[in-house]
C-alpha cells in the first residue's frame, strides 16, 4: 500500500477536487493550518504504470481544482510515501515552512513565458568551425535575453517579481503576478512583437513554484 | 505570441510524462535502455561543459586557440550523441530521463 501526494494548501483554500488520478478519492492529512492531499493505493505501480500521460494529466486537473481556490505547493508527479502515518510525520516536520510559504504566496500566481527560436535547426547547424559553434550558442543565448527584458518591459508592474532558467536555445521566464492581474498581464503582452525567427508561448496561471524556496522543504 | 491558459496546457512543474521519458529495461528493451541512460549522462555533461565554455569565453580567459578546441570538441560531442541516438531510434528528446519526483534530467 503506498499513497500518492497531490499538494500542499493552506485549510482556509482548500476546494477538495472530485477526485484524483485513476478516479480513486482524494482523502486529506491535516497538521495546523496546512492540508496535504493525497490519494491511497493498492501498490506504486498502481500509479506509474501505463498510461502514464494519462495519468499525469488526472492529476494535472486534480492540482487545478485545487488551485482555483488558493495557493497551493504541488507535489511533482508521482510522489509516493508508504502511508498516512508518514505523510503526518513529514507534516509535523514541515508544517511551520509550508504555513509560512502559503501565506506569502495567498494571492499569488505564476506566469510562463518560453520564448524559443521557431527554426529548430538553427542552434544545430552545420558550423564550419568550434568557434563559430560556442559564438553562434553564444550569440542564440543573448538574444533570447535581449527579447526576455523586453517581455519584462512589456509586463511593467503587473509583475511583482521575475525568475528565469535558460536552457540550449530556450529561455523559460517566469512572472509573479497577483492572481486578479493574470488578465491584465495576457493583456499587455498580447500586444508584444515577436522577432522574426522567435516565438513566445505565454501559459498560466500556475502555482508559483520558481518563487517558492523549496531547497528548505 | 501564444497565449494559453493553465486549464489547457500541462503543467510546467510536471517532468515529462509518457514512455519517452522513462528508461524501458524490459529484456526486449534493454539495449535501447541502456542507451536512453548513458546518452542521457552525456548530454548532461556535454550541456554543463558548453555553459562552461562560454562562460570563460565571454570572460576572456580562453586563448582563440582553446575557443576554437573547445568548440569543435562540443559540436563534434553533439554529433556523436545525436548519431548513436538516432542508432538506437532515439530521438534527442528522449535523452531527457524522467527523473519521477526529482524533475527531468535536463532542463526543459
Amino acid at each position: 500500500m503506498s499513497i500518492l501526494l497531490y499538494c500542499v494548501v493552506l485549510k482556509s483554500g482548500l476546494r477538495q477536487p472530485s477526485s484524483g488520478v485513476a478516479g480513486l478519492p482524494v482523502s486529506c492529512s491535516e497538521c495546523n493550518d496546512v492540508v496535504a492531499l493525497f490519494s491511497k493505493g493498492a501498490s506504486a505501480e498502481a500509479w506509474t504504470g501505463a498510461p502514464l500521460r494519462e495519468s499525469a494529466q488526472e492529476f494535472h486537473r486534480a492540482l487545478q481544482q485545487v488551485f482555483t481556490g488558493g495557493a497551493i505547493i504541488p507535489f511533482r508527479f508521482p510522489t509516493l510515501m508508504k502511508d498516512e502515518e508518514e505523510l503526518w510525520a513529514y507534516l509535523q516536520e514541515n508544517s511551520a515552512l509550508y504555513s509560512s510559504s502559503l501565506q506569502r504566496f495567498e494571492s499569488s500566481v505564476q506566469m510562463e513565458a518560453v520564448i524559443s527560436y521557431s527554426d529548430l535547426t538553427s542552434g544545430t547547424a552545420v558550423k564550419t568551425s568550434g568557434t563559430e559553434y560556442l559564438r553562434s550558442r553564444q550569440k542564440h543565448s543573448e538574444e533570447l535575453h535581449v527579447i526576455a527584458n523586453k517581455l519584462r518591459d512589456c509586463a511593467g508592474d503587473v509583475a511583482r517579481d521575475w525568475r528565469e532558467r535558460s536552457v540550449q536555445n530556450t529561455l523559460r521566464l517566469f512572472a509573479l503576478l497577483d492572481r486578479n492581474s493574470v488578465s491584465e498581464f495576457k493583456d499587455r503582452l498580447r500586444g508584444f512583437g515577436v522577432p522574426a525567427g522567435l516565438t513566445v508561448r505565454v501559459t498560466g496561471p500556475w502555482p508559483v513554484t520558481e518563487f517558492l524556496e523549496l531547497n528548505k522543504i | 505570441m501564444k497565449i494559453q491558459d493553465s486549464a489547457h496546457s500541462e503543467s510546467p512543474s510536471s517532468p515529462p510524462v509518457g514512455p519517452g521519458g522513462r528508461i524501458d529495461c524490459s529484456p526486449e528493451n534493454i539495449e535501447q535502455g541502456l542507451a536512453k541512460l548513458v546518452l542521457g549522462l552525456i548530454e548532461l555533461l556535454r550541456q554543463l561543459l558548453e555553459r562552461q565554455a562560454i562562460r570563460r569565453m565571454q570572460g576572456g580567459s580562453l586563448t582563440d586557440a582553446q575557443v576554437e578546441e573547445m568548440g569543435e570538441s562540443l559540436m563534434k560531442l553533439e554529433a556523436k550523441v545525436h548519431e548513436l541516438a538516432e542508432h538506437f531510434g532515439l530521438t534527442p528528446a528522449d535523452l531527457n530521463l524522467d527523473l519521477g519526483p526529482l524533475g527531468s534530467l535536463l532542463e526543459k
